[in-house]
């Protein structure tokens, strides 16, 4: 059979409507990222009067840099235990709170709120929280023995910003968990409750299974999470101190960049931030999103 | 003792809804029995109850010689089928049967064993590596039958397995499930609003309204001697027609507009002046020309049903309706009526209970 083919006529209006959107992608999108690759390859005066090219001057100085590299580490691991422990907690949270059979709302909403806090504010609060003269934390930990000076001890800077980060993205996770739990059938797991006696049996077979796509989806959105929005954090808790141990890549392209006024340095990291980006992006579509979907 | 029992159930919601009101059935082994009623009922909840998905407020349930209603549900050694089947969206067809026998520890030889047949049974041999989502609703219905059917489970329930089903296959599924449990042999419990289901169905049928058995009967006894008007006028369709009487003495009923019909002598079930129903079959009753006929009617409307014809009127003021087998448009819209005066029903007026043999 012959295929119809059906021509509209060309005509300019739905690109006169797509104008707006695509120029303010290009705006804010594409001419800064264009702007920091070119800068990244330039040396630039701290004024910026002048500029010179320089190749891949700036790149390798970013990673013969011991600073950059522990930088790098500190990302890693600090992202990792973000997502892991902010995932886990809110799983847990959100099959306990669906278990609830009275008052589920106020559980909820007690658990939920925290989403609303701005995470400079969050930053703030946790900061008298932990500080070491006002902060309820520090006397806490202390009478267990643990003398806790996240001013000067990296170990302890570290584990007060991944408890915060932690603390500001449990209830995202809570939500979209227990909108997850509520999607899954009543029948599916009724019939799953006459065919499994166990309860932890059935949590693994049936319920995390049907919950995959929401894990997986919070996976991707947690590690954006911790690379780039805990910015706020870290400005308002440590700054990256003591000695830059708390520094995360974007905290360090912020410091480098405006602070340190090294805009080729800077520029640089920011073209490895969006490398990585764009291999989590390769990530998401092309290995975990097929295995997780039914 | 029978297959399963309830004794005395109650089932009292959070809310304070009392949903079965002394709920006692004694099923047979091998039985299959239905349950039905109108929407809101219990029915459901009765079935639930027994597979233990739900808690019962007092009362007992046995299977076999064991008392369940305190054990959890995969411990009563029950399969249940669902209304919308309840697959296990993110398991292969295979998987789905072979779940529960995993969790009771069958070797994996002994479930491809079962799994197989039962597949086979349900022609879904070719299916087994398929995900729900990729079968039709046939299919998935004789999926939650396989899942159902490879545990060979001491009772199986079915939720109104077959109101999702087109009408065709639903008649193609309801052969099916009659057949296989015919096979098998399995004790079973069968929740539908549907009363040709019921019917059909049934070795024996529970009628249920409000939370209350109305009658248990087989099919058979249940359409010809319904016990009260709620079951009179749920099963056959159109519904049994019910005409407000006075009893004047044993043989003579008088309708509300007055006229007086004859009918087989009540000796003493009845006293004289007793108010009652009396319920006629639209199809035990027949239209006659004669003028010394029985009871007046005024036709209304008719209805074409190809083998037979529905004849809408009133008699005394109350709906009533006939199934014809013939019946050719008149001039006038006055009938008289005959009926058998062995089918007759006839209801206390208060109570609602039958009162004639
Ligand atoms: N979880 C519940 N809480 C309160 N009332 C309920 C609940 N489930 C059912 N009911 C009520 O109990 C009655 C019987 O329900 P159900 O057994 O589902 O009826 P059926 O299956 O016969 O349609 C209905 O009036 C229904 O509203
Ligand atoms: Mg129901």
């Amino acid at each position: 059979m012959a295929t119809k083919r059906v021509q509209f006529s060309h005509s300019p209006i739905p690109y006169l409507f797509i104008v707006p959107q695509l120029a303010i992608i290009a705006v804010f999108f594409f001419w800064p990222a264009l702007q920091a690759l070119y800068l990244s390859f330039m040396l630039e005066d701290p004024w910026g009067l002048s500029s010179q090219f320089v190749g891949f001057e700036n790149y390798v100085e970013l990673f013969s840099s011991s600073e950059y590299l522990s930088t790098f580490a500190f990302t890693l691991l600090y992202s990792s235990i973000v997502t892991v422990f902010s995932l886990g907690v809110a799983l847990v949270l959100a099959v306990k709170a669906n278990a609830i059979l009275r008052g589920q709302s106020t559980y909820q909403l007690l658990l939920t709120w925290v989403y609303a806090i701005a995470p400079a504010a969050a930053g703030i609060m946790a900061y008298f929280i932990f500080n070491r003269n006002i902060g309820v934390v520090p006397e806490f930990l202390n009478s267990f023995g643990w003398d806790f000076r996240p001013d000067t001890n990296s170990f302890d800077a570290t584990a007060m910003v991944i408890l915060v980060s932690v603390w500001k993205q449990v209830p995202v996770n809570f939500v979209f968990f227990l909108a997850g739990l509520n999607s899954i059938s009543k029948s599916v797991r009724e019939a799953a409750q006459m065919d499994c006696e166990s309860d932890s049996r059935r949590f693994w077979t049936i319920t995390f299974p049907l919950l995959a796509p929401t894990a997986f989806f919070l996976l991707v959105i947690n590690i954006t999470y911790a690379f780039f929005e805990t910015f706020g954090l870290i400005d308002t808790l440590t700054q990256g101190r003591p000695g830059g141990s708390t520094t995360t890549l974007v905290y360090k392209v912020y410091q480098d960049g405006f602070i340190g006024a090294d805009l080729g340095l800077s520029s640089a990291q920011s073209v490895v931030l969006m490398l990585l980006v764009l291999l989590l992006t390769f990530v998401q579509f092309k290995f975990i999103e097929r295995k997780v979907h039914y | 003792m029978g297959a399963l029992k309830l004794d005395n159930v109650v089932k009292t919601y959070a809310n304070g809804h009392q949903a079965m009101k002394g709920i006692s059935l004694d099923i047979n082994e091998g039985e299959f029995l239905v349950l039905v009623g109108p929407s809101g009922c219990g029915k459901s909840t009765t079935l639930r109850s027994i597979a233990g998905l739900e808690s019962i407020t007092s009362g007992e349930i046995h299977i076999a010689d064991e008392r369940v209603d305190e054990l959890p549900p995969a411990k009563r050694d029950i399969a249940m089928v669902f209304q919308n089947y309840a697959l296990y969206p993110h398991m292969t067809v295979y998987n789905n049967m072979a779940y529960g026998l995993k969790n009771r520890g069958y070797s994996a030889a002994d479930i491809a064993e079962k799994v197989n047949a039962a597949a086979k049974m349900l022609e879904l041999t070719d299916y087994l590596q398929r995900k729900p989502g990729q079968l039709s609703g046939g299919q998935r219905q004789r999926v939650a039958m396989g899942r159902a059917m490879v545990r060979q489970p001491k009772l199986f329930l079915f939720d109104e397995p077959l109101s999702n089903l087109d009408a065709s296959l639903r008649l193609q599924m309801r052969l099916e499930i009659k057949r296989l449990q015919r096979s098998l042999g399995t004790t079973s419990v069968f929740v539908t609003h549907d009363q040709v289901e019921a019917m059909t169905l049934a070795d024996r049928l529970v009628i249920m309204n409000k939370g209350e058995i109305e009658q248990v009967g087989t099919p058979k006894e249940v359409y010809h001697k319904p016990q009260t008007t709620f079951v009179a006028k749920f099963l056959g369709s159109p519904a049994m027609n019910l005409l407000p009487a006075t009893l004047v003495g044993k043989n003579q009923l008088k309708l509300d507009d007055g006229q007086l019909i004859a009918i087989p002598d009540q000796e003493d079930a009845v006293q004289d002046g007793q108010r009652l129903y009396l319920g006629l079959r639209p199809e035990n009753v027949s239209l006659t020309n004669e003028g010394n006929g029985l009871i007046n009617f005024v036709a209304k409307v008719s209805e074409e049903l190809g083998a037979t014809q529905l004849l809408h009127g009133e008699v005394a003021n109350t709906p009533f309706s006939l199934n014809l087998s013939q019946f050719d448009q008149h001039e006038t819209e006055h009938f008289s009526l005959t009926f058998d005066p062995q089918q007759i029903h006839l209801f206390d007026y208060e109570t609602g209970e039958r009162v004639n043999a």
